[in-house]
């Protein structure tokens, strides 16, 4: 397909915070592999992308960063900035598609496709609702959402399960495409079931990833069998995490690493027996693919996208915190359980990949080209 | 031409395992399901199917009827459907074969267990029906020279086997074949599951299957008996009655005999002379594409689940608590461990199909977290 394609970003490797910035370096990969050519939309952060399959426009914002090192000053104000610098940077030649990653830059995206007319995709890697675990989502981010739903000729999400919330809280409910993401393998493997009386948690702490109903599954679990609760990543429910596993007696088998390295996160990986992923609300959940592909048995509550696609895994209700803890016990107390999920889990990873994930995008575009 | 025909019937329901967590004070079974799959299938199947046999005066059978779905028919009240049994049994058309009360594995271990149970279902069937079977079903047609053995020291004639390559070889399925002294009946897999699982398959080029077809087949076959072994389930439940299962049933009869092909009860099987000796060394049976015990014991989570059970037998026979006794039995089920299967493609799909759990991995922990429970009550 002889497409040029405007995408819309914000981050982007090596200097990314979540998924959405791998997702668009893998998926521009595969893309630009399929004949597309690809304008890519970013402001200038941190550093600068080495990435030369697309043409990078970076955007230099000044208030709000630092003009020296690029450090970010102020996010509320990176983030008007940089909408009102699309709007006049944008070099629309050839474009046929301006696709948009999340609501950041989507005020510009929708500008954009109205005055140039050119068709708008939008991809939902994340709600404001998933983001706050429904508790207190804020308005504007909301209305920004749904007015970035409805401009859109087709909607990508991540998962059914955001296709829901989108339906359910922006009444988008057509024309929403599910495109599950790829995910790069973390290159290490289990090579052994043993007991490490260990479980981990991965990525940050945050309300939306329920850090707090794996602490009170495991004062359950721990009247059973001794083993320690790990906690690798950082995020605003460290203090509470802290205080909550004081409150149930229960410090001395939870641990807090705060943010780890990737080789650290390797190696807790190799040395845990599950991994562990309460989440209120998470679109899709690479780390539970990345940890999978290890050999890491691994348990997520229901609401985790990605876990529609998944039946090598156990799954819980989030609040759920007895079932929780049977889970636990039941990784902890049966090696055969650990070895055939392990593996079973790695294998069924394998039917994820970046290539499958740009060639369904690829086919949104072509509706979204159609549409007329 | 094929002369004989031997029709039978597997009819069992399990009880299913609640959710159990392993800090759960007692083990507790799943008795809304149990009582909604057994009110479905009794109205689906079980009434419908017992009826339209009774009414056919060409059909002849044998059913094997667990003591499980025995005891759950009486449990929930299901007085007509165990009428309707004894109705089909008065007629001498129809026999019971006997079976595990458990519908269990215990052929597989060397302890008094499998005695213990075929004991148990046989005075079941004595004290509802008034009569006592013959023949003997293994658990979903396992078999071997161990079995047969077994079979012997019970007293049974006659037995059955899956006419499958492992067992027979280059031999055909349609004729009686002895195995260490017994008489088995080996199951022509084609034409069972022509009935038991492509008969609603409307991608399946023979579709629709009539009996007038099907009887065809039969005749045009070789041999002196052949056998087809179909779960009871297959008429009303597994094949929807829309599908036309039932007028299959009701004219198969009449077309076998058009053919002059002679339907037999097991009993009148059991007097057929044995064309050839078995060797029957390593275990068969009628599951999935493998034909073997890969359905039950197929990875480590089965073999292990499998092993923590009959590992507290002796305890739990020693502890002499009825109630522990008889929940320890419920455990040995074999569809517990059939549930815990991880196979793929077809096979997989159908152990999905009967997996209440839909997750292998929670049918194992249920199992093996009521396993420890029972051992928590026997004081270990």
């Amino acid at each position: 397909m002889a497409t040029k394609v405007a995408m819309i970003g914000w981050e982007y490797p090596p200097f990314t915070v979540g998924g959405l910035g791998i997702h668009c370096a893998m998926l521009t990969r595969e893309l630009v592999k399929g004949g597309v050519e690809v304008d890519f939309y970013k402001p200038r952060i941190n550093g600068s992308p080495t990435d030369t399959h697309v043409n990078f426009h970076e955007l230099i914002l000044q208030s709000s960063v630092d003009p020296v090192t690029y450090d970010l000053k102020n996010f509320w104000g990176a983030v008007e900035e940089y909408n009102q610098k699309l709007v006049k940077a944008f070099d629309p030649s050839g474009v046929s598609l301006i696709h948009c990653h999340d609501w950041i830059g989507a005020l510009a995206a929708i500008a954009l496709s109205k005055i140039h007319s050119i068709p708008l995709v939008v991809t939902v890697h994340s709600t404001e609702f998933d983001r706050s675990a429904f508790f207190n989502p804020q308005e504007w981010i909301a209305n920004i959402e749904r007015s970035m739903v409805h401009a859109a000729k087709r909607v990508i999400v991540v998962s059914g399960w955001t296709k829901t919330l989108v339906c359910e809280k922006y009444a988008r409910c057509d024309g929403v495409h599910v495109v599950h993401n790829g995910f790069n393998p973390l290159g290490v493997h289990k090579t052994d079931y043993e007991r490490k009386g260990r479980i981990i948690f991965l990525g940050r702490l945050t309300s939306q990833k329920g850090p707090r109903y794996l602490v009170e599954a495991a004062r359950v679990a721990l009247k059973v069998i001794e083993f320690e609760v790990v906690f690798a990543g950082s995020g605003d429910s460290e203090a509470e995490i802290r205080r909550i596993s004081q409150d149930l007696g229960i410090q001395q088998s939870v641990k807090l690493l705060g943010r780890v390295s990737d080789k650290e996160m390797k190696k807790w990986i190799v040395e845990s027996d599950a991994y562990v992923l309460p989440a209120v609300s998470e679109p899709f959940g690479m780390t539970v693919l990345e940890a999978m592909s290890a050999g890491l048995p691994t348990i997520i509550s229901k609401t985790t996208g990605v876990g529609e696609a998944l039946t090598q895994v156990l799954k819980f209700d989030f609040w759920d915190t007895l079932e929780l803890a049977d889970l636990m016990l039941a990784i902890e107390l049966r090696e055969p359980l650990r070895k055939t999920l392990g593996i079973e889990g790695k294998e069924e990873t394998k039917k994820f990949s970046w290539e499958k994930c740009a060639q369904n995008t690829l086919e949104v575009y072509k509706r979204a080209l159609s549409d007329g | 031409m094929v002369e004989h025909v031997l029709l039978c019937f597997e009819v069992h329901q399990p009880k299913r395992l609640a959710r159990t967590r392993v800090f759960d004070k007692s083990v507790s079974f799943w008795s809304e399901e149990d009582r909604r799959i057994l009110d479905r299938v009794s109205k689906r199947c079980y009434t419908q199917a017992n009826k339209l046999l009774y009414e056919t005066q060409e059909l002849k059978a044998g059913l094997s009827i667990s003591g499980v779905l025995l005891e759950q028919l009486m449990e929930q009240a299901r007085w007509d459907v165990i009428e309707g049994f004894r109705k089909l049994f008065s007629t001498g058309r129809f026999e019971p074969i006997a079976e595990t009360y458990y519908h269990s594995l215990a052929s597989l271990v060397d302890t008094s267990e499998l005695f213990e149970q075929v004991g148990m279902q046989r005075e079941l069937i004595k004290r509802l029906f008034d009569t006592t079977p013959t023949c003997f079903t293994n658990t979903e047609l396992i078999f071997s020279r161990s079995v047969a053995k077994k079979v012997r020291e019970l007293g049974f004639k006659a037995t059955f086997a899956e006419g499958c390559a492992a067992l027979l070889g280059n031999k055909s399925p349609n004729e009686v074949y002895t195995v260490d002294g017994v008489k088995v009946f080996t199951r022509n897999n084609s034409l069972s599951d022509d009935i038991g699982f492509r008969f609603s398959d409307r991608s399946w080029s023979e579709y629709p299957l009539s009996a007038e077809k099907w009887a065809r087949w039969i005749a045009k076959s070789q041999g002196s008996l052949l056998t087809v072994y179909i779960d009871y389930e297959t008429f009303g439940e597994h094949h929807d009655a829309s599908s036309g299962i039932f007028e299959f049933l009701a004219r198969v009869g009449k077309e076998l005999n058009a053919n002059g092909v002679e339907l037999l009860t097991p009993s009148e099987a059991a007097c057929l002379e044995s064309k050839d000796s078995l060797l029957a060394e390593s275990f068969t049976s009628w599951a999935d594409v493998e034909k073997d015990l890969s359905a039950w014991l197929g990875n480590s989570i089965q073999k292990h689940a499998f092993q923590e059970i009959y590992s507290l037998e002796e305890a739990v026979k020693n502890q002499a608590d009825p109630e522990i006794l008889r929940t320890w039995r419920v455990l040995t089920e074999s569809d517990h461990l059939y549930y815990c299967s991880t196979k793929k493609a077809a096979s997989g799909e159908v152990h999905l199909y009967f997996n209440p759990y839909k997750s292998p991995y929670i049918a194992y922990i249920n199992l093996v977290n009521a396993v420890s429970i029972i051992a928590r009550e026997l004081g270990f």
